[in-house]
């Protein structure tokens, strides 16, 4: 029983606990049961990353568990974890605990709330540790429901359409992937579906330039690409708190993930074709999202954008094909999973539970700083981590981008760089509410720290300055040392299974 | 001098003052803040005690990796550049706070910005490798942001905006200008940087990793764009007058002081030795620019009438001044160079200390007169206040460069460097330098001289913690005036890796 | 094999059927209480399947896949049975019982039929009861209009494939399937024999509700009692999937992708998918859904025999169980809303999950495997469908990657219409009129709960049930 597996199992059986309490006491019992099984996640995901062997000799794929489910076609519980899966596993089990710690004060049937929830970790969990590709493409899907039930029941306005949305083009992205997955499963029928196996021994290349852009699409939808990314604002803007850090912070993770472990390994002859594609929408979507969001009022939908933004990154990073820039594209994923959940659990929690709304004009004449100087300070460090200001994971991760981009498609670099500074503004712009009125104040007026405070909101929680705490922790510690996360993936990106990303693309250079 | 982490101690240091204060209660505010900045003020003078001026390359070096995936080191180190500018920090933040309204001084969370805005300075001035330096650098933004925004004038909100942005954008330039460098010469060390600069190969091999030729002009320009923001040249210089304006008084006064250096810094250690031939090729345009941001902003100072504008516009016309000694001379025959450089340094250290004066001086004025600091809303204050004046008239007479004064050596090596190797820009230099006279002298005719109006009639001369403070601020003035040496002694070896 | 004591063994599970449906019929018609009637009737229903199933397992004569589905059918016709209650109007239950029990007589022989007039036996056997049973709905559902409709329809598949039938009697000279086959690839292929062909498979599909006989679907499963519907649904869909395969299989006996009747089939496919699929999202009653779902559904395994050929078998009888199963489920649930809000609207739906926890989550279960994600069953069933679809390996051939697209696209689309109900069963609010109290239909929820284990034992473990099928056709 390895650490991943275990991980994996104490979500779905927090789950299923959540599911069959008594209603009585119901809300105490279920968030009890839901923070004790998301700290077992936790837990396991750290054993795994303290227990990743670093060293030279070691295998590139740890904790391997294999079981035998189908035998024709062979499709096997095949599960464990190279240096990227571990650290996105270590991902998983953080916001885990955030999404819970920020969900303290559900009451609207709280059971299945958190039931729903701890499904969708416990299929990120299974997406991220999948070594078989059908069983990879099980957990992806098997997060569509809970994820339209989080939203349509638990959501704010718009929240039924909202929901929707987000389900049918999660639906139509696994559609493509699932076609690209017939076509590899008639193709190769024997082996099995074992992604190291199908990684070593490829498609024909023909083949591969049909099989790679319906993967690529497919994941990408989830992953927020541009032009496919429309659902995404919306859906996070629509979705309770805990439902947007989860989809922001983990479950557009999946789909950049799916690209990364599914679409290019296994289609690596056809990359260097598309890769320009991928990068260039990926800088795209950086730009285009970071424009719209600079025009948005309702501040959920501008960190939606942002996300979308943020998710740019990882895209054009693993368009870089280069060693570096995917590496960062890893380092980016788990970078913008903590961000966005932290600034959707600000703005949700922190922000919508309390003054009930979203406007920047309205919540701007509320000054919601001033009364509560936890939030000022909290979403201040967010702003500045979203920013991708050093000391934060988001820098280090962007530099390892832009490292990539320089190598092979330098001209990126001017509109990513013109991106970069409109996310600064559209970020500055929404600190600029949180800390107080954004019209001028009236010429005379001595402005003072302590004028007089706005109608009294409830104080932070313990739990939400948790859940901040080990958000924003985890992003700092990431940004001072993120050597250990970087090796990881290095080590990954040189594995077996993944080399032939990178070798393609430099074989063609020379 | 790898014993003992001093410059890790002095970067430190403030940053855990700055943590303690925000956690004690408010009383301990003040006495704690205070308490830290001087003991940074110690150890920068331990640092400068045992400070070889005469060597040449860097002291108190520590290296450790950080991230060697990416060619990023924790490495500092401290040479005759950076001396001045760490001194410099370290003394001007315990003024700073000495300078804090009574108003203030329950602050936990000015305080607490102003010592983290120390300690990244301090990072930023030490730092040996870019990454690093560059975390330090824009880790100064957000304390200076939110110090403008929290307790500025009625701009505040578009003031501190714009500094953000435009500074962010600067930066982000400069970062992508970096990274094309650690793309071709696989670190980011600058030490190393600039020994392949001298060698010539780092132009050679950003040629060979991007496959044209014109990448080292490109990676030049953006480096320079991005120090250009931060400096401020023009037209790029638009932030500056808005933040200092708006901006509560001592922090305009460590925004000129201590940040305003950052820029020059950078360009004499990111650009200047990593760019030789370009610096040459471009030369001309390079001075012209220097000479019309001197030139400029000088006309704009004049006809300014708030107080504060018109120290941020002499601001830029000193830092312009200093640039354009660097751009001119750098590289060049040897002794011209070291006099300009050295020149540059001198007048940028002194500045940071009349600037911050006079800074504060009209930070006085505003808080005496409820708000209004108008050039014109003044008069005859040597009446009314007369050692008020005699202090502000020091200090002023300072920033003019008067000989006797702090202002005036840094001026004179920085021309006599000048002449020789372009007169037009020692001649633009000049007229900016007259055109200063006239406005400074303005002020001090029309806020010192003439009838009183009638409601500064009460107008409150300097009160005994405030007249300390003034007494130190224009005795320093006078001592660095007479016996400049004190600090040219520090930078005898300054830039000698790479002059000539 | 000779000789009717031999013939009466081979069919001793058929046998108890019938002794069966005479009893129920029998003591329906011998006594007066009510209920005593009903719960004798059932009884013995219930006692009749489960031995006719016990006997098909044992009797291993007519080969492995018909041993399989013959001890199935009565299973499923008995977890049908147990919704009995749910059936209004009250009246003429034991009738239904043994019309039931008659029809699975008809579907178990189809299940094991060779020849084409034992199929033709089969066929009415299932059918007439069936029709009778839709003509025995609740007034409101018009079930007269139903039965007509799936009379008629039937009638005209009958005539159909009796044509067939007979151009194919008269080319080659028998009805067994295994004669059919060599004449079939001579070269050149009689062209009246490939019309014969033809007809039977379309009439096929008028059991499997393909297009174009597709039209009594929707009515018939709108319009008849809910044990009846829950049968229309699944015995007989599988009944007709068994003989269509193996039709397919051992006696047209498929060559090379352009082959016309496989030509045929995936056209007729393609029309079932986009109708079904297309018009099931304007349906506001559940059961109307379910049943242009089924020809949907009948759609993807008609595609996947057509163009997938003998390889296709397997799966499709994977796919055909698991769409049973879940179906019929699905019904259960419908029963029991019909029964306590007197409709089977998606709004009458709303507010299952606070009322009837239980039941949601095996709706959940159900609707989620008929819409093949992941990790129920369906996923797997739809998967393994669509790659039998693309042909044998390596060799690649255009139209079959566009049905395949095809099918997956509307797979997808079906996500949305079953995401309709269940978002009114979980995520509406209000709940509709206070439902009538009434005992609580043990019975009916035992059989819910326990096709839903089924179901997600499937998913945790599909391997023996793929395994045996696939074994079974050779796969």
């Amino acid at each position: 029983m390895t650490p991943p597996t275990l991980m994996l199992l104490s979500a779905l059986g927090g789950a299923i606990v959540s599911a069959l309490l008594p209603a009585r006491g119901a809300e105490r019992s279920a968030r009890v049961v839901a923070l004790v099984a998301s700290l077992a996640t936790l837990g396991c995901a750290l054993a795994a990353y303290v227990g990743f062997d670093r060293s030279a000799e070691a295998d590139a794929l740890q904790f391997v568990t294999e079981i035998a489910w189908i035998e024709t076609p062979r499709i096997r519980f095949l599960t464990g974890v190279d240096g990227i899966g571990v650290i996105l596993l270590l991902l998983t089990g953080i916001v885990g605990v955030a999404c819970v710690l920020f969900s303290w004060n559900v009451t609207h049937r709280p059971r299945a709330f958190f039931a729903w929830m701890l499904l969708v970790i416990a299929g990120a969990c299974g997406v991220f540790q999948s070594l078989d590709l059908v069983l990879l493409f099980l957990f992806y899907e098997a997060v569509i429901l809970p994820k339209y039930f989080l939203i349509a029941i638990w959501g704010s306005k718009d929240r039924e359409y909202g929901a929707m949305k987000l389900t049918l083009y999660s639906v139509a992205g696994g559609a493509l992937v699932l076609l690209g997955v017939i076509l590899i499963a008639w193709q190769k029928e024997a082996g099995g579906f074992s992604i190291p196996a199908l990684a070593g021994d490829r498609l024909p290349l023909a083949l591969q330039l049909w099989v790679f852009p319906l993967l690529c699409v497919g994941f990408g939808v989830l992953a927020g690409l541009w032009p496919l990314h429309t659902w995404a604002p919306t859906g996070h803007a629509a979705a309770p708190t805990a439902a947007s850090m989860l989809l922001a912070g983990l479950v557009m993770k999946l789909g950049s993930f799916g690209i990364l472990r599914v679409a290019m390994p296994l289609c690596a002859d056809a990359l260097p074709a598309f890769a320009p594609a991928l990068a260039g929408l990926g800088a795209a979507g950086i730009v285009a999202a970071a424009l719209v969001a600079l025009s948005r009022r309702d501040l959920k939908l501008v960190i939606g954008y942002s996300s979308v933004a943020h998710m740019g990154f990882v895209l054009l990073g693993l368009g870089t094909l280069d060693r570096i820039g995917i590496a960062g594209a890893v380092l980016q994923m788990f970078s913008h999973g903590l961000i966005a959940g932290l600034l959707f659990a600000v703005v949700g929690r922190m922000l919508y539970d309390r003054f009930h709304t979203r406007d920047l004009e309205a919540l701007g004449a509320l000054g919601p700083g001033r009364a509560l100087p936890a939030v000022t300070v909290i979403f201040a460090a967010a702003a500045a981590a979203s920013m991708g200001m050093p000391g934060f994971s988001g820098f280090i991760a962007e530099v390892s981008v832009l490292l990539g981009t320089w190598k092979r498609f330098p001209w990126l670099l001017l509109p990513v760089g013109f991106g970069i500074v409109v996310t600064a503004a559209f970020t500055v712009r929404a600190l600029q509410v949180v800390l107080g009125r954004t019209r001028p104040s009236a010429a005379g007026e001595t402005p003072d720290l302590r004028e007089p405070a706005p109608a009294p909101a409830e104080p932070i929680t313990l739990a939400e300055k948790l859940g901040a705490a080990l958000l924003l922790g985890t992003s700092v510690w990431a940004g001072i040392f993120p050597q250990d996360l970087l090796a990881l993936s290095l080590r990954a990106i040189e594995s077996p299974m993944l080399h032939g990303i990178v070798q393609t693309a430099e074989g063609l250079a020379r | 001098m790898n014993a003992f982490p001093l410059l890790s101690l002095l970067i430190a240091l403030p940053l855990a003052a700055s943590v303690w204060v925000a956690l004690l209660p408010a009383r301990a505010a003040r006495p704690v803040a205070l308490g830290g900045s001087l003991a940074t003020l110690a150890a920068a003078l331990f640092l400068v005690r045992f400070f070889d001026p005469t060597a040449t390359g860097l002291q108190a070096v520590e290296r450790l990796p950080w991230i060697p995936a990416l060619g990023a080191e924790f490495h500092l180190g401290i040479d005759g550049i950076g001396i001045g500018f760490v001194l410099l920090t370290a003394a001007l933040v315990p003024f700073v706070l000495f300078a804090f309204p009574a108003a203030w001084c329950r602050d936990r969370l000015t305080f607490s910005l102003v010592l983290a805005l120390e300690s990244m300075l301090l990072g930023a001035f030490v730092a040996q490798n870019f990454l690093l330096w560059f975390l330090c650098y824009e880790l100064t933004l957000i304390p200076a942001y939110l110090l403008i925004r929290l307790r500025g004038g009625p701009g505040r909100h578009p003031a501190s905006l714009q500094f953000l942005l435009t500074t962010q954008l600067g930066g982000v330039a400069l970062l992508i200008g970096f990274l094309a460098v650690q793309r071709a010469a696989g670190t980011f060390d600058l030490q190393e940087l600039a020994r392949m600069a001298g060698s010539g190969t780092l132009h050679a091999t950003l040629a060979a990793t991007f496959g044209f030729a014109g990448v080292g002009t490109l990676v030049f320009a953006l480096v320079f764009l991005g120090l250009a923001v931060k400096i401020p040249l023009l037209p790029l210089h638009t932030w500056l007058p808005p933040a200092y304006a708006e901006a509560p008084t001592p922090v305009t006064m460590l925004l000129t002081g201590a940040l305003s250096k950052l820029g020059l810094y950078g360009l004499l250690r990111l650009w200047v030795p990593l760019f030789p031939e370009e610096l040459a090729a471009f030369r001309p345009q390079l001075v012209l620019l220097a000479s019309v941001t001197v030139l400029a902003s000088a006309f704009t100072a004049l006809v300014q009438t708030d107080l504060k504008r018109v120290l941020a516009y002499s601001s830029i016309n000193h830092l312009g001044l200093c640039t354009l000694a660097i751009v001119a001379t750098a590289h060049g025959e040897s002794g011209a160079a070291r006099a300009g450089l050295q020149g540059a340094l001198l007048l940028a250290i002194n500045h940071g200390l009349t600037a911050p004066a006079l800074f504060w001086f009209v930070g006085l004025l505003e808080a005496r007169s409820g708000g209004v600091r108008g050039i014109g809303s003044f008069g005859g204050l040597r009446a009314v206040a007369p050692v008020f004046s005699g202090t502000m008239g020091i200090a002023l007479f300072a920033s003019l460069g008067l000989p006797g004064l702090n202002g005036f050596p840094g001026e004179l090596l920085l021309f006599s460097a000048l002449v020789p190797i372009s007169p037009w820009a020692a001649a633009a230099g000049l007229i900016g330098l007259l055109i200063t006279a006239v406005f400074l002298l303005r002020i001090v005719h029309r806020v010192f001289h003439g009838p009183v109006p009638a409601e500064h009639a009460g107008f409150a001369d300097l009160a005994p913690g405030e007249r300390r403070l003034a007494f130190a601020a224009v005795g320093g003035m006078v001592v660095l005036g007479l016996w400049p040496r004190l600090i040219t002694d520090l930078l005898v070896a300054a830039g000698k890796g790479w002059i000539g | 094999m000779s000789g009717p004591m031999e013939l009466a063994a081979l069919f001793r599970p058929e046998i108890a059927l019938a002794l069966a449906a005479l009893g129920a019929l029998g003591f329906g018609v011998a006594n007066r209480d009510r209920r005593l009637r009903d719960l004798v009737a059932t009884g013995i229903g219930l006692g009749g399947c489960g031995a006719a199933s016990g006997l098909a397992l044992g009797a291993g004569e007519l080969g492995p896949v018909a041993a399989f589905f013959r001890a199935l059918l009565p299973l499923l016709t008995a977890c049908a049975l147990m919704l009995i209650r749910g059936s209004a109007p009250a009246r003429h239950r034991p009738e239904q019982i043994a019309l039931m029990l008659i029809a699975t007589i008809g579907m178990m022989v189809l299940a094991g039929a060779r020849d084409l007039l034992v199929v033709f036996l089969g066929l009415e056997t299932a059918g007439l009861p069936l029709v009778a049973l839709t003509a025995l709905g609740a007034p409101g559902k018009r079930p007269a209009e139903a039965a007509l409709k799936f009379f008629l329809m039937g009638a005209l598949a009958s005539a159909v494939i009796l044509f067939g039938m007979s151009l194919v009697y008269g080319m080659t000279g028998s009805l067994a399937f295994d004669a059919l086959a060599p004449t079939r690839f001579r070269d050149p292929q009689p062209p009246l024999l490939l019309a014969g062909l033809g007809l039977v498979l379309v009439g096929f599909g008028f059991k499997v509700a393909a297009v174009p006989f597709h039209l009594w679907a929707p009515d018939a499963y709108a319009g008849a009692p809910a044990p009846a519907a829950a049968q229309i649904a699944s015995g007989s869909k599988v009944a007709g999937f068994v003989i269509l395969t193996r039709f397919w299989i051992e006696a047209a006996h498929p060559g090379s992708a352009a082959d016309g009747a496989g030509i045929l089939l995936v056209a007729v496919a393609t029309a079932s998918m986009l109708l079904g699929n297309l018009a099931a999202i304007a349906q506001q009653s559940v059961r109307r859904l379910l049943g242009y779902s089924a020809i949907a559904q009948g759609g993807y395994m008609v595609a996947a025999l057509g163009a997938g050929g003998a390889p296709a078998a397997g799966p499709v009888l994977f796919y055909a169980v698991v769409y049973a199963v879940s179906v019929l489920g699905a019904f259960g649930v419908v029963a029991r809303v019909e029964t306590e809000t007197g409709s089977d609207r998606i709004a009458a739906f709303a507010g299952l999950a606070r009322r009837a926890p239980g039941s949601a989550l095996a709706m959940l279960v159900f609707l989620t495997t008929l819409a093949g994600l992941p990790p129920l069953p369906g996923f797997l069933g739809k998967l393994l469908l669509f790659k039998s679809m693309l042909g044998p390996a390596g060799v690649a051939s255009s139209p079959s990657l566009w049905l395949v697209a095809l099918a997956v696209t509307l797979s997808a689309v079906s996500l949305y219409y079953y995401l309709i109900v269940l978002k009114s069963i979980f995520v509406s609010g209000d709940p509709p009129q206070v439902p009538s109290a009434g005992p609580p239909d043990l019975l009916a929820a035992g059989v819910v709960f326990l096709l839903a284990i089924v179901t997600v034992g499937l998913a945790l473990a599909p391997g023996p049930l793929l395994e045996a099928l696939l074994r079974a056709t050779g796969g």
